[in-house]
């Protein structure tokens, strides 16, 4: 019997069918494998930093507390540009919103396979990535970023599945609408209750933005300090210096909207995270408490972004912690 | 469970499976199964609204049932108003109820009354206003004797839920889908084929051209008072594409899908931006919904076949109420009626129908004429997608305004967005397209060679893995 490819009318027709279609299938993922496995992914940030790597001294590592422009500021330069012009070292910002310690090990992870050490990393814990809002939230789960920078053998299988939804994130958006909030230990409502669809300001909403960003629980589980260990020991392996800085949250406002609750939930979570940096000889720089509110920039909830005045005196003080620390460091190739 | 999923895969691999192979040529097993599984298909989504789809269906069939018992004018109109107030209510309910409380409230502010109307947080059910239209259609066609009503009430369940047209559409008559549940479906090798091949052009009008186009209509449309004139124009050109490839590439995706279970649905795209006039323009663009207002609407008040002036009316009629269709906000509405203006003066002229045909059949290029015409036509659609694309009015209006006012500032902000991947793949589209103008889909390409025609698949699907766009919205048209 004669088969034509496409003019079939026997009783095999499925399943002939059913062959052909999988054959395509598989040709189509072996291809696609190939490829992924040759051409290397990336993504916007990594491509930054590869094309920053061979000339840049201080690497700065941080979330939207970076690169937040108020739009009332004349000055619209990032955290890291006052930094680099305080500087005769080149330093590079790395920010996007809501990048966090998970992210930036997978950054410095990656450039530790490359041959080039820079003279330091600095690296932000933002008190706010220990909170749901960027712990849970399905757009700041950064899942292909984390693969890829980790090279993850997942990383191949991205571009087959990622046109099709299913692996760009874990958390759905539902999960993250449910995940708990707590008050220090106390649970006080479910993210739903925390976000709210309007833009109507009132005190009892400020209060409970500020409940959301900044009163999660910091404990030694937390997939934050957990990273934060992973980068103090790749520190010491490839013998990178770095330094971590907290940076300044608004803690006149937080500790009027939630009396003697704010100060003392965020500075037992900010010993607890300075603790572990210094138990293991590395650096902090706590400015958590160095601000008050006209520093931030004018918005409606306490999100801890700067305007230019908080900008510049938060470079200032990296800058001249850099003076202070940086004086045999070169930036050198390693093996 | 939205067409571009893995799950959607995985429960097409299962269903396709366990109809073909398992139960095989047992009809009513295999209509039970289509039922059991479109259902499923809705659940997926949310399944507290399959109570809507039981109901609506059920009092259809009875509708249906009693206006084949009854002779009696008065009954039988009745029944036909039973199921017209019901469906069009659910849609009244769950889909313009805020909006006529938003209008009544603003309107009596403006005389002077202050009346304290809240509006109730309503969620709107993914495809009502595709199945109400298609049940009414039945009982419509039973009411008017076009249609014997049927007793099988699978089959009639199964043909309000089908689940490749369920929740966008093509918005599919009686006559056509439901006399297919009635016989027994043979699998059609070739057939199965070019639903296939129509399901990868769906896909690649879906996430490379629609999904990849959204991109910068999202960012044009909400910063438009950044851009200059000349991007606005492109942010609405983009636009075109957009809704095109998201709703053509759903259109073809529930075709090819129903034609894997040996289903036939009506054409709903037919290449419109090739089209020389807007009236060929609605001859191809939503096809199974212009044709159903033509049809159960347009006809009844009177169609073509009276004076001017009504005739006139009833044109303007049916380009609001399909721009209503789209939407609860007014932005639909001054779409509609900027199509209806289109349309007047071919109406007026009678020139409504002067293209019929297919544009430059046989020809590889278009007549200078012809071009011009479809450059027009196209440009037109853009102006009216502006308003279907604002948020509301106001936002369309200073995004006209901003545009007009800064045509004239020369700049080279365009072309940011046209130096990428989007431009390659909108000619591609455009040539393709062109080339199958004539044909059912763009990849029917049954007579080609095979090894051509499997290097066109592997292309095609290479480049939906690699430039399809990932997180972006589900399909436009779910919202209608």
């Amino acid at each position: 019997m004669k088969h034509h490819l496409f003019t079939f009318n026997s009783k095999s027709d499925k399943k002939l069918f059913c062959i052909k279609f999988l054959l395509f299938c598989f040709l189509i993922i072996v291809i696609q494998l190939f490829f992924s496995a040759v051409v290397p992914i990336s993504f916007k940030t990594l491509d930054e930093l590869k094309a920053n790597l061979k000339d840049t001294e201080i690497f700065l590592f941080g979330s939207s507390f970076n690169h937040w422009i108020d739009e009332q500021d004349k000055d619209k330069r990032y955290i890291s540009q006052i930094v680099n012009s305080l500087q005769q070292k080149k330093v590079h910002g790395i920010s996007k919103a809501a990048f966090n310690l998970e992210i930036f090990h997978g950054f410095i992870n990656y450039i530790s396979k490359t041959n080039y050490t820079p003279q330091l990393f600095i690296v932000e814990i933002n008190l706010r990535s220990f909170s749901p809002e960027w712990e849970m939230r399905p757009e700041y789960e950064y899942k292909i970023e984390l693969q890829i920078l980790n090279n993850d053998l997942q990383k191949i299988f991205y571009e087959l599945l990622s046109v099709f939804k299913d692996n760009t994130t874990e958390i759905s958006t539902e999960t993250f609408l449910k995940t708990s909030i707590y008050k220090g230990k106390e649970k006080v409502g479910v993210v739903s209750d925390f976000i709210f669809d309007d833009k109507k300001i009132t005190s009892e909403r400020i209060r409970k933005k500020f409940i959301f960003h900044y009163l999660s629980p910091v404990e030694k589980t937390h997939k934050q300090i957990i990273a934060l260990k992973k980068i103090i020991e790749l520190s010491k392996i490839y013998n990178f210096k770095i330094l971590f800085y907290i940076p300044p949250v608004d803690y006149k406002s937080g500790e009027k909207q939630c009396p003697d609750e704010f100060i003392s939930i965020t500075g037992k979570s900010i010993t607890f995270i300075k603790n572990i940096i210094e138990k293991n000889n590395s650096n902090v720089l706590d400015l958590s408490y160095s601000l008050t509110f006209d520093y931030f920039s004018d918005e409606n909830y306490p999100y801890g972004h700067l305007n230019q005045k908080g900008r510049l005196f938060v470079a200032n003080l990296i800058s001249k912690w850099i003076d202070e620390n940086l004086i045999e460091h070169s930036t050198k190739y390693h093996k | 469970m939205i067409f571009n999923s893995i799950s959607f895969g995985i429960f097409l691999f299962i269903v396709f499976t366990i109809y073909w192979f398992i139960l095989k040529n047992n009809l009513k097993l295999q209509n039970l199964f289509v039922l059991v599984s479109s259902y499923v298909f809705y659940g997926w989504w949310d399944s507290r609204f399959l109570i809507l789809i039981v109901f609506s269906s059920l009092i259809d069939y009875f509708v249906g049932l009693g206006l084949e018992k009854n002779n009696s004018n008065k009954i039988r109109k009745l029944l036909l108003f039973t199921s017209v107030f019901i469906n069009i209510g659910l849609l009244g309910i769950f889909k313009y109820f805020n909006f006529f409380i938003d209008n009544f409230v603003e309107a009596t502010q403006f005389f002077g009354f202050h009346i304290n109307l809240s509006t109730i947080h309503i969620i709107l059910p993914v495809g009502i206003s595709f199945y109400t239209f298609q049940t009414l259609s039945y009982s419509i066609d039973v009411y008017r004797r076009t249609l014997k009503p049927t007793r099988d009430i699978i089959a009639f369940f199964a043909f309000v839920s089908f689940f490749p047209q369920l929740v966008a559409g093509p918005i599919e008559r009686a006559s056509n889908l439901l006399p297919q549940f009635y016989k027994k479906r043979k699998f059609v090798y070739a057939s199965a084929v070019d639903g296939l091949r129509q399901i990868l052009w769906g896909l690649f009008k879906k996430v490379v051209i629609a999904d990849n186009c959204a991109r910068y209509v999202n960012d044009i449309f909400s910063n438009y008072t950044d851009y200059s004139g000349t991007t606005l124009i492109l942010g609405g050109v983009f636009f075109a594409f957009q809704i095109y490839g998201d709703f053509s590439g759903y259109s073809d995706i529930a075709i090819g899908t129903a034609r894997l279970f040996g289903f036939n649905l009506m054409q709903n795209f037919a290449f419109p931006y090739f089209s020389r006039d807007i009236a060929e323009f609605w001859r191809r663009w939503h096809i199974s919904l212009s044709t159903w207002f033509r049809d159960y609407l347009y006809i009844p008040l009177g169609g073509s076949r009276v004076g001017p002036g009504i005739k006139i009316r009833n044109m303007f009629i049916i380009f609001l109420v399909s721009g209503f269709w789209h939407g609860a906000n007014w932005t639909f509405i001054v779409w509609g009626f900027l199509n209806a203006i289109y349309f007047l003066p071919l109406m007026l002229t009678k020139s409504n129908r002067n293209n019929t045909d297919i544009v430059a059949h046989g020809k590889l290029f278009p007549t200078f004429k012809e071009f011009f015409q479809i450059g027009v036509t196209f440009f037109l659609t853009v102006f009216a997608w502006i308003f279907f694309r604002a948020e509301n009015i106001w936002i369309a209006l200073a995004y006209i305004k901003h545009l007009v006012l800064n045509i004239h500032i020369a700049t080279s902000q365009p072309f940011i967005f046209l130096f990428d991947k989007i431009t390659i793949f909108l000619l591609l589209l455009i040539i393709v397209e062109w080339l199958q103008r004539d044909k059912q889909h763009a990849l029917d390409i049954a007579s080609m060679e095979t090894y051509k025609k499997w290097v066109i698949y592997t292309i095609i699907a290479l480049i939906i893995l690699n430039f399809g766009i990932t997180n972006e919205t589900p399909f436009i048209y779910f919202q209608f």
